[in-house]
């Protein structure tokens, strides 16, 4: 429709225009576009990343002399430590409060390059608390991480004090105790006073507890088994005045669970004639091969004596399936024969799992049976680690 | 509208293919100046907003600290007495790579920041336990996000060279971030996070936050909890929202972006002139055609619209060009506009350039209005074409002539409304681009009457120098007035818009260098060395200053402070200053205030000095008073003088004492130290001894006078580095329009020279001819040029770059700058009358009076 020399044109003058562009847009680029190379130095692989178990801390090797009130403070020379503290309460009313508060240290390095920044450690911090709610049927827990930086979180032997932000855990000028008890978060808040009715228990060989057969697969541990507790606990903005029993747990250790297991059951009894006992069970993964177990029993003026597979039945009565996966056992009967000991443990309520980076159960517990022929009663802590669905890492 | 009529107006385009296909080009370029212009801007501000929005993470409010920065152990009071959950300390700078790339350093505390950044949240049983172990405890190791990663060719276990400072650095790569979508990994461009204690090192900044974020509940809590906060902190802090503190950095930058938007503007009024003028002609040409399909039934509605549809056509087609053209030029414009912005306001870096929608509508709008705006005239002009028969090309030239003396009375009316919006004291930016929007169409429209008045005056002139031939060329300028009025209008209206950049441009700079001159007067500069190119908040380290003193050779010292201090209106530039009266009065020049009072006022410490843009952005006088929060609280202070300041852009600076400033601000820190050699002790000599004594390359900056002079200067030539570029494409637009023109004009006047070869003038004599006249038509538009450009130049210094920068500058003339402009003009009015004359002294004279 057109005459050809007329498109002919038309041709050209399109393909000029189109090219006249394209070569301003090519030159502006040219003139103004970044280079692209980067200098990039070579070095190590990431294969070199740190595993925590080789940054040079010290071995958990055998028994050592245990000396106070220093070792109530950290060890950096080990990887890991904690400061464990349960306990179960009640109000004149008879409101029963079961309440967790533990501060764990862990080193990631051992003496490392000098730093200009105050932020710079090697210790980092991290603590639970929780509090069970028995009357409502309530569990609260809540987990902190801070760095040892700044005054954010540390531990001190002397004047006592570890603490992560204002979740503290403080003793008098002159030794842990009394011991005062601080944390709050939403909805719920402990301020307790400890005192301790016995002496220091050392467990295992004089404080040197083995937890597997590998090289330093052992901890030092210690406890203060029974603390006789006052203070406040509040629940939803409300306060409770309310005494009752605590115990402290104290454990460090360089090495992680040992492979041969999946994970424990802890037991913290606190029984109405003044004893107390300490019990582990470390459960063999795959349900295979022995497990490790091992114990304390103290009595009522403190004395204290260790305890064994032979000495211990533990038979679970009951499961409880946790909402987010796992099923843990959830009541026992808990016999040491040559002690006329038999009672049955029961939480006071199913759930007190916490929903932690590592998820497990720990929880208040309630005490009923016989000794000796005598009804004997109390409270008591147990914690149940590996039974959560997806283990921890 | 039938599609024959259709046909007839494509024809037409088709069949002066050359004519349409210029026209097109310039508003191509026209709209791909403003394309390329808002891409650029855009993208600066989205990688700022992103990594902005990165950096503050779910933050709802933030504490900044005051002039001496944000102690650290406020955040452990907020942990550990006051048992604020929900903050978290970062510490940020930046980091130049080798090929000047800039990586955004993000330092946090892995574990406060989970809930503000869950892109960087470390547990000590999560996945990146390794890498965090690594980056809490190794000095010097980072993440980054993949992307950035891969860009960089580096993987983990990599270490990169960084210049944070100007001190070199090693960084190791300890970690990825996998981020989990797209956003989230343009968000993390460019992001070097690293723990807390290696930022605070990197930046040299330990025992200092950047800030502390924080996640305030809304309602009464929230409430509750900034009174607690303001309680307790110390009062130089402020509490912000992190939108404000990226709103109150992109509020310094509007003026930027508009200037630029503005600019670019005008490179497309110069294509519009362009579109007016082809349109006017090609109704022109088309008068017969039009008078036919009048006669056959076509209504005058119909041929306005056909008009208009063809013109919209062009200039959707060059817009679309122009689109594309605008985002190809815009990608390396990136780079020069973030340069700027990163000189003048903020750190931006730009890796991908995306193109927002927004822009390339803009763009396309503009092109396509402006090609119908320009036709609606010519558009008209065609519905006036009676039916049937063509009028007389003598009658139509009577007639147009008729209407120069109203299309002059419309033009003087243009310019004084021009003059009065730019006049205006209040208003906005764009009112006074309105008004010089106006101005240019009033001197296009008395373009006519010019160019009537010039031929009359040049004929004789000409006819005396080159006999007859001269002045008939002179005089067939106005003969055919109604083409070459309008090509000149296009001409001179392009010439002048360079004429008025490059006035602006050197105008400033002589501003800015007699500024400079001024202000530096001391031999020697030492300051630590920053990102910002010679502003600084940075300080020298402590010291520094006793170092200086103690070298051999130093004579005077003065010092200054560079800060930052909050007042109830948001942060202010602060310039502490311990000069003494002699200096004081000999380098500061006051636009209000006699030096001398100034200084004694400020020597009481209740007054202060104002920069020339923070008076006029706050609308302070001699007398007025400045609230700021000093340590003791919010304090009144005095305005003793209005000084002369170009170092500073966006909201101005105030300048106190150095006394009076440690007072109330409690910060004794040093940003800068200006040295006078001893008698007899040379410059370079004295700059060696320092630097061995202070040392030089960490972190700090020693400069001779010239070499600070020369800096400033640089970042100068670098901000105007765009207006340049536009300045060159209008050339190009202009200088495309009038070959186009005048290629048209002389090609439609073929019959003419024609009728001259028949009646005996030689092949020689009519290219002489022709081409003189299309030089003339150069000059005559080369002359218009220059009083439209000066007084444009007048209307952006005095006016538009005032209302943007708040800066009072001298106008300067420059010869070169008009004699440029006179050449640019002739030689395109040659070059166009090249080919024509070429054809024309070719053709055979038969063959010219026949096409008619």
């Amino acid at each position: 429709m057109f005459r050809d020399g007329l498109t002919m044109r038309f041709l050209i003058m399109a393909a000029s225009i189109a090219l006249l562009i394209a070569m301003l847009g090519w030159g502006v680029y040219a003139l103004t576009r970044p280079s692209e190379a980067v200098d990039v130095r070579a070095s190590l692989s990431v294969s070199d990343a740190l595993s925590i178990g080789d940054s040079g801390f010290d071995l958990v090797m055998g028994p050592r002399r245990f000396e106070f009130p220093a070792d109530h403070g950290p060890h950096l020379e080990y990887a890991l430590e904690w400061w464990y503290y349960t306990g179960n309460l009640e109000t004149s009313e008879g409101k029963r409060f079961g309440y967790e508060l533990t501060f764990f240290r862990r080193g990631l390095g051992t003496g490392g390059a000098a730093r200009s920044s105050e932020w710079a450690t090697e210790q980092i911090y991290f603590a639970h608390f929780a509090l069970t709610d028995i009357e409502n049927d309530e569990f609260y827990a809540f987990e902190r991480f801070s760095r040892d930086a700044l005054g954010l979180s540390g531990a001190n032997a002397m004047p006592f004090r570890v603490w992560i932000e204002d979740w503290s855990t403080s003793g008098a000028d002159d030794g842990i105790l009394p011991t005062r008890l601080k944390a709050s978060d939403e909805d719920a808040a402990i301020d307790l006073v400890l005192n301790s009715e016995k002496p220091i228990v050392l467990h295992g060989e004089g404080g040197y507890s083995r937890k597997g057969s590998g090289l330093g697969e052992a901890s030092y541990y210690y406890s203060m088994t029974r603390m006789p507790t006052t203070g406040m606990v509040s629940v939803e903005g409300i306060s409770h005045s309310v005494s009752g029993l605590s115990w402290l747990d104290r454990e460090w250790s360089s090495a992680q669970l040992s492979d041969d297991y999946v994970g424990w059951d802890w037991f913290a009894l606190q029984l109405s004639d003044g004893r107390d006992i300490m019990y582990y069970q470390l459960r063999p993964r795959d349900g295979v091969g022995n497990g490790l177990e091992a114990g304390t029993l103290i009595a009522a003026d403190g004395s204290y004596s260790p305890l064994g597979a032979a000495d211990v039945n533990i038979q679970a009565l009951d499961h409880w399936e946790s909402p987010l996966g796992g099923t843990y056992p959830s009541r026992w009967r808990f016999r040491i024969p040559n002690e006329g000991l038999d009672i049955e443990i029961t939480p006071y309520i199913s759930d007190q799992e916490l929903d932690t980076v590592v998820r497990y159960w720990e929880g208040a517990v309630r005490i009923e049976g016989m000794a000796n022929g005598l009804p004997v009663g109390g409270s008591g802590y147990v914690e149940l680690t590996g039974y959560a669905e997806s283990p921890s890492p | 509208m039938t599609p024959l009529l259709w046909l007839s107006g494509l024809r037409h385009l088709l069949r002066h293919p050359w004519q349409m296909a210029l026209s097109v080009l310039g508003i191509t370029i026209g709209v791909a100046i403003v394309v390329a212009i808002d891409l650029g801007n855009q993208s600066a501000k989205r990688a700022f907003d992103l990594s902005s929005d990165a950096v503050s993470g779910k933050a709802t409010h933030q504490i900044l600290g005051g002039p001496g920065g944000l102690p650290e152990e406020i955040y452990t009071e907020l942990r550990v007495e006051l048992g604020i959950r929900g903050s978290a300390p970062v510490v940020e700078g930046y980091a130049y790579l080798e090929d000047g790339r800039v990586l955004r350093i993000l330092g946090v505390e892995p574990f406060a920041d989970s809930q503000f950044r869950p892109y960087i949240a470390i547990t000590p049983n999560s996945g990146t336990m390794a890498d965090a172990v690594e980056l809490l405890t190794t000095p010097s190791t980072a993440l980054m996000s993949v992307e950035t990663a891969d860009s960089l060719g580096l993987s983990p276990g990599n270490t990169i060279v960084l210049d944070v400072a100007s001190i070199e650095r090693n960084v190791r790569l300890v970690g990825l971030i996998e981020p989990e979508n797209s956003l989230s990994a343009e968000t993390l461009e460019n992001l070097l996070i690293t723990d807390i204690s290696t930022a605070q090192e990197l930046t040299s900044s330990e025992g200092y936050l950047s800030h502390i974020d924080l996640i305030v509940p809304g309602g009464k809590p929230g409430q509750l909890l900034l009174e607690r906060l303001e309680s307790v902190l110390p009062p130089e802090t402020t509490v912000l929202t992190p939108s404000t503190r990226s709103e109150a950095v992109e509020q310094l930058t509007a003026s930027f972006d508009q200037n630029l938007f503005m600019i670019s503007l005008l490179g497309l009024i110069v294509g519009a002139f362009l579109i007016y003028n082809a349109m006017t002609f090609s109704v022109v040409q088309r008068r017969p055609v039009i008078g036919s399909l009048r006669a056959i039934g076509v209504t005058r509605q119909q041929v306005f619209a056909l008009v208009l549809t063809e013109s919209a056509l062009i200039g959707l087609v060059s817009s679309v060009l122009g689109v594309l053209l605008g985002i190809v030029i815009g990608r390396g414009l990136v780079d020069v506009i973030t340069q700027t912005i990163t000189d003048l306001f903020y750190v931006a870096s730009v890796q991908e350039v995306s193109v927002p929608i927004s822009t390339i509508a803009k763009g396309a709008l503009l092109g396509v209005l402006a090609t119908i705006g320009a036709a609606f005239v010519p558009a008209l002009e065609a519905t006036r074409v009676p039916a049937r028969e063509a009028l007389s090309r003598s009658h139509l030239e009577s007639r147009f002539r008729g209407t120069v003396p109203l299309a002059s009375v419309i033009g003087l009316g243009a310019m004084v409304v021009g003059c009065g919006l730019v006049l205006l004291p209040v208003g906005t930016l764009w009112v006074s681009f309105l008004g010089l929007a106006a101005l240019i169409l009033g001197g296009a429209l008395l373009t006519p009457a010019s160019v009537v008045l010039f031929s009359r005056v040049l004929a004789p002139v000409l006819s005396l120098m080159f006999g007859a031939l001269g002045g008939m060329a002179a005089r067939g300028i106005s003969a055919s007035i109604s083409r070459t009025a309008v090509a000149i209008a296009a001409l001179s209206v392009a010439i002048s818009v360079t004429i008025s950049i490059d006035t602006m441009v050197h105008s400033f700079r002589d501003t800015v260098e007699r500024w400079l001159d001024d202000s530096l007067g001391s031999d020697i500069y030492i300051s630590p060395a920053s990102l910002r190119s010679y502003q600084s908040e940075f300080e020298l380290a402590p010291g520094a200053l006793e170092r200086i003193r103690g070298v051999e050779g130093v004579g005077s010292v003065r010092t200054v402070r560079n800060s930052l201090v909050n007042s109830p209106e948001g942060e202010v530039r602060l310039i502490a200053t311990d000069a003494d009266l002699e200096v004081f009065v000999e380098r500061q020049s006051f636009k209000e205030g006699d030096p001398e009072l100034v200084w004694r006022a400020l020597q009481t410490g209740d007054a202060i000095a104002v920069s020339e843009p923070f008076a006029y952005r706050n609308d302070k006088r001699v007398g007025s008073t400045v609230r700021l929060s000093t340590a003791d609280g919010d304090k009144d202070f005095r305005v003793a003088g209005i000084y002369y300041d170009y170092g500073s852009t966006g909201k101005g600076r105030v300048m106190m004492s150095r006394a009076a400033y440690v007072r109330h601000w409690g910060d004794d820190r040093y940003s800068g130290v200006a040295v006078d050699a001893a008698m007899g002790v040379s410059v370079d000599e004295l700059i060696a001894r320092l630097e061995s004594a202070i040392g030089s390359g960490r972190g700090v900056v020693i400069r001779s006078n010239a070499e600070l002079k020369a800096a400033a200067l640089e970042v100068f030539e670098r901000s105007f580095a765009i207006t340049n570029v536009v300045r060159i494409l209008a050339v190009l637009v202009a200088f495309i329009g009038v070959l186009g023109a005048l290629m048209a004009i002389q090609l439609e006047r073929s019959v003419e020279f024609g009728t001259l070869r028949v009646i005996g003038f030689t092949p020689g004599q009519v290219w002489l001819m022709f081409t003189s006249q299309s030089g003339l038509m150069g000059v005559v538009a080369g002359l218009l040029s220059v009083p439209l450009g000066l007084i444009e130049a007048a209307v952006l210094i005095f006016v538009i770059n005032r209302k943007a920068f708040g800066w009072t500058m001298e106008m300067q003339v420059y010869p070169m700058t008009l004699a440029q402009a006179a050449f640019i003009a002739v030689v395109a009015a040659l070059l166009a009358g090249v080919y024509p004359a070429f054809r024309m002294s070719r053709s055979s004279p038969a063959g010219a009076l026949q096409e008619e």
